[in-house]
């Protein structure tokens, strides 16, 4: 009795929270990016099985009763900028007789992105109808992500926030030229 | 001879009655056996059927841009860090019997420390050397990738509300893990690199108030 107890009390420990190591996937990286601007995007995640899944009479995975249908709102936030590193000697050219610090600008890149996860289930709408299990937490966070890489893989907000990355960089290098005793910056 | 062909027929009568009652038995069993194959092969097919692991696409939409706002951060230094939290319940069916019901929540984040421009203090000391003052890191994190695993969607879908507390506990623990004190450090150190490059690009030299000193510890993980 006494070496049962103690197995099933040993059991329950091991059953009981485990401990949560974070797994580290990457070492820190030094970085060097200057953002300046960042872009909120909300995408319109739309599923509906009736509109991609094929039934083939060979394959009876394929065969299923029912439909499912989801609607999930995604926000992602996009920070844009520019690599300080890229930014070279002969990329700086200083008109002494202005003063004004003429900058050509490396290739404006995506430094930070992510999307909201706290998306609120009023804002949800999933229908599952037949035989077709329940549209869960799992499922919508499948949605949610597909919508965020699929943002960053079109990348339609480059074109469109274009000038605006520009015009922001500008006014970055333009504080920091005249803290140094400049009266601005052009950028090339 | 009466009596024996009474004896007779009791024996004919007895065994047409045990070869109706085995006759009869072997017709249950047969029906029940048949029922049995049937609800196999239903079950059989119902699992094969109806299964909602296929890749999920979606349909083309507008990526509608709400806002683009100026920003003034200087990102020195980033990782990305997963972890995961899970919970426990127990079901009752029929108020007796148990079923033990578990999940896991997993979130990964890019988080990094960022410097703002803005904060950033210069002064002139000399006609070429300038005196820098660095603000503090602030903590970043970004989420990339979001997932919920479950012994049973349909179970967890009823009574589990909201998944939202869940990953708030996960960003805590991943922010225990990169905020430290040195790993700011660390980041003062990459962002004094950063102005440096830029500001001696500019053909100025550098000098910072409160000198980090690089410290032979490592990473803090």
């Amino acid at each position: 009795m006494f070496i049962l107890s103690v197995l099933v009390v040993s059991c329950k420990d091991k059953s009981s929270e485990p401990d949560k190591e974070s797994v580290l996937l990457s070492a820190i990286h030094q970085e060097a990016d200057i953002v300046t601007t960042e872009l909120t995007i909300r995408k319109i995640a739309i599923y509906d099985s009736d509109k991609t899944e094929k039934i083939s009479l060979r394959d009876p995975n394929t065969w299923k009763f029912g439909s499912r249908k989801c609607v999930v709102p995604v926000s992602i936030n996009i920070k844009y900028g520019y690599d300080i590193r890229d930014i070279k000697l002969e990329s700086i050219r200083i008109d002494d007789s202005s003063k004004i610090i003429h900058i050509k600008l490396p290739e404006a890149k995506v430094i930070d992105s992510g999307y909201n996860t706290d998306t609120e289930s009023g804002n949800i709408v999933c229908i599952s109808t037949g035989l077709r299990s329940a549209v869960g937490h799992e499922m919508i966070e499948t949605i949610s992500r597909k919508a965020y890489k699929e943002v960053l893989k079109k990348g339609e907000f480059k074109e469109i926030a274009e000038k605006d990355i520009r015009n922001n960089a500008k006014m970055i290098f333009d504080s920091l030229a005249k803290s140094l005793g400049y009266n601005g910056v052009e950028i090339e | 001879m009466v009596l024996k062909s009474n004896n007779l027929f009791s024996k004919i009568y007895v065994f047409q009655f045990i070869t109706l009652s085995n006759m009869k038995h072997k017709k249950t069993i047969l029906i029940t056996g048949l029922t049995a194959l049937i609800i196999i092969i239903c079950v059989f097919v119902m699992q094969k059927i109806n299964n909602d692991s296929e890749e999920i696409t979606l349909e083309e939409t507008a990526d509608a841009i709400i806002e683009v706002m100026p920003t003034n951060d200087l990102y020195v230094s980033t990782a990305i860090i997963e972890d995961f939290t899970t919970a426990h319940q127990t079901e009752y069916h029929l108020g007796l019997i148990p079923e033990e019901h578990s999940c896991v929540q997993v979130l990964r984040q890019k988080v990094s420390h960022k410097i703002r421009m803005a904060d950033i203090k210069y002064t002139m000391i000399e006609p070429k050397k300038v005196l820098v003052k660095l603000p503090e890191p602030l903590y970043n994190a970004s989420t990339i990738h979001s997932s919920f695993v479950s012994d049973d969607e349909d179970y967890w879908y009823q009574n589990l509300s909201s998944t939202k507390n869940m990953k708030k506990k996960i960003e805590a623990q991943i922010k225990n893990r990169f905020d430290t004190k040195e790993n700011r450090r660390k980041s003062k150190l990459y962002a004094m690199q950063s102005i440096s490059h830029i500001i001696n690009q500019l053909g100025y030299q550098v000098e910072f108030e409160d000198v980090v000193l690089f410290s032979p510890q490592t990473d803090n993980f």
